[in-house]
């Protein structure tokens, strides 16, 4: 069966792999490969945060009486993975290998360390606490496009 | 069940916490480094003073020093239970560990029992207020899995190497009770086994897979390693120290032989993870973490080597070579590495919240790259590899010894530059914005 855990981990790590890739693509001067890459990987990022901002935060707060705390820290983290993924944007458009590296590591450290965070402690308390709503949560967000 | 309110996943420690312990720590090479070239013959014995002060010197000043630092940024991360009252523990933990760990050392070194009181006294005291403090921390974690596991272990392995620690050093202080050299082993086995080994598996649980993009580590290995390293260590100290009869007398080597299996055993499986991994980009952390495990299996083959071959493990330098290979090799390698990582991260994500106090539209943070530049830590690792190879071969050409030293000195203080400039950086962002 599906957890809360195991979905959103397995929508982790493919967004990792995109990342990695865009990061072989700039670090190989390969510029029209990094820019279908980033284009990938945005999309794929995107469709994962929302799936966390617009269905399951909602309903762990729900379920926790509105209390905000651990989410609401998710979601600054979240905003601060656009910025430099809008200023990796930048570096790519102007080829600007170095400053883009130095951006896609530390994006990539912010994601991995935001992950472990959801991974071990958040989708876990999550199963637990939506168990009677999961099967209905998780088509929803099967579903979700963005 | 843990609620969603008592949960934290922020509380991130100011950076002022967890910096003073990741400067100082190689400041602390450099001064072992120093006190060897200058205090003692190229190959001094394992029995002498300057060598058991030089080696408390780098043990408590560098490994346990990170260590300490580290655990006060993982702990919220990986356990979701910051260490209870973080600002003053983390500067009770420091001050007592950088006053201690000097004092202990000259005091063993020049023999003054009044230094190896007082200052293993401070050490005493950091020791136990860390333990207390992860452990608190550890029992309330919400969190469970291999890397808790490990950490627990660690730190009851910590436990255990300050109790025999400071039974040793109380005849240091002429309390005059006899002290068996066995131990002096367990002392050893449990500090760079148990305390440093599973913490840095507990880590390396968390890291390998999660910044090289690896595959996980094999679900039953992640689980028993730790608890089966720990279990050795156990049976050793009984073997060692309950009375001698011919069960104990075969268990001791048995013990000892699973734990070095064990150990290559770990090498191995990180090792072929890395192999695997997705992101291949190999950075200043990766090529450390590669050092340092290989330098874990040549550990382990020494060992092996002069267990089979007893007139090498009777030459005085066959117990430094281990030491060396271990301490050096594998611990301070992962180490490094893991502050280049760790200490770049720590200096942007403050920078982020400051900013976010304080906007500054148009003024880019510096990314991990900015903060310290890869050429830098680059140059770094390339003494650190010279300084291990030399000493690591000072086993048949001992005039290696003392330049190893030397590029170990030199290694240390350009980490200490490298990680104080990151540092700078941060104030002059700060200063700017």
């Amino acid at each position: 069966m599906t957890t809360i855990e195991t979905f959103f981990t397995t929508d982790h790590r493919a967004c990792d792999h995109r990342l990695a890739d865009l990061e072989a693509a700039v670090a190989a001067d390969e510029w029209a490969d990094a820019e279908a890459r980033l284009a990938r990987f945005e999309q794929d990022l995107e469709r994962h945060l929302g799936r966390e901002e617009e269905i399951l935060f909602p309903a762990i707060e729900a379920a926790n009486g509105g209390t905000l705390g651990p989410t609401e820290v998710m979601r600054r983290e979240h905003a601060q993975m656009r910025a430099l993924l809008g200023e990796a944007r930048a570096a790519v458009e102007g080829r600007d290998q170095g400053t883009g590296l130095g951006l896609l590591e530390t994006l990539m450290t912010l994601i991995q360390l935001h992950n472990v965070k959801e991974e071990q402690i958040l989708y876990p308390l999550a199963d637990r606490c939506l168990a009677p709503q999961r099967a209905a949560l998780l088509d929803q967000v099967q579903a979700f496009a963005r | 069940m843990m609620g969603l309110a008592g949960l934290s996943l922020e509380r991130t420690p100011p950076l002022w916490i967890p910096t003073p312990f990741m400067i100082a720590a190689p400041l602390f090479g450099t001064l072992f480094a120093l006190a060897l070239i200058i205090g003692a013959p190229p190959l001094p014995s394992r029995w002498s003073p300057t060598l058991i002060g030089a080696t408390h010197l780098l043990v408590l000043g560098y490994p346990m020093m990170v260590m300490f630092g580290a655990m006060q940024q993982m702990l919220p991360v990986v356990a979701g239970s910051p260490v209870p009252r973080g600002r003053v523990v983390g500067l009770l933990l420091f001050a007592l560990l950088a006053l201690g760990t000097p004092l202990l050392a000259l005091g063993l070194m020049a023999t003054r029992p009044w230094a190896v009181g007082l200052g293993g006294g401070l050490v005493v005291g950091s020791i136990l207020l860390f333990i207390a403090s992860a452990l608190v921390s550890l029992t309330r974690s919400p969190a469970g899995g291999p890397t808790i596991a490990a950490l627990w272990l660690a730190v009851l392995s910590l436990l255990a190497t300050l109790l025999l620690g400071a039974s040793l050093a109380s005849g240091h202080l002429g309390l005059g009770w006899p002290l068996p050299r066995t131990m002096t082993d367990l002392h050893l086995a449990w500090g760079l086994v148990g305390w440093v080994g599973l913490l840095i598996a507990g880590v390396a649980y968390q890291v390998v897979p999660m910044f090289q993009m690896t595959p996980e580590y094999p679900r039953a290995f992640a689980r028993l390693y730790a608890p089966f390293v720990f279990v050795q260590l156990g049976l050793l100290t009984i073997a060692e120290t309950g009375p001698a009869s011919p069960w104990t007398t075969a268990l001791a080597p048995l013990a000892t032989g699973l734990t070095a299996l064990a150990l290559a055993a770990f090498a191995l499986v990180t090792l072929r993870l890395q192999a695997q991994r997705r992101r291949r980009i190999a950075d200043v952390t990766l090529t450390f973490w590669r050092i340092g495990l290989l330098a874990l299996l040549a550990a382990v083959l020494l060992w092996a080597t002069g267990s089979l071959w007893p007139a090498l493990a009777r030459q005085p330098a066959w117990p430094l070579m281990l030491a060396w290979l271990f301490v050096v090799g594998f611990a301070i390698s992962i180490i490094n590495g893991m502050l280049y990582k760790i200490l770049p991260f720590l200096v942007w994500l403050h920078l982020n919240q400051a900013r976010a106090r304080h906007p500054r539209p148009g003024r880019r943070i510096p990314t991990m790259h900015e903060i310290i530049a890869p050429p830098r830590a680059r140059l770094q690792l390339g003494l650190h590899l010279t300084a291990l190879l030399a000493g690591g071969v000072a086993l048949p050409w001992p005039s290696l010894w003392a330049p190893a030293l030397i590029a170990f000195a030199g290694s240390n203080a350009l980490l200490t530059w490298n990680l104080a400039q990151a540092i700078g950086r941060y104030r002059g962002e700060l200063g700017a914005s």
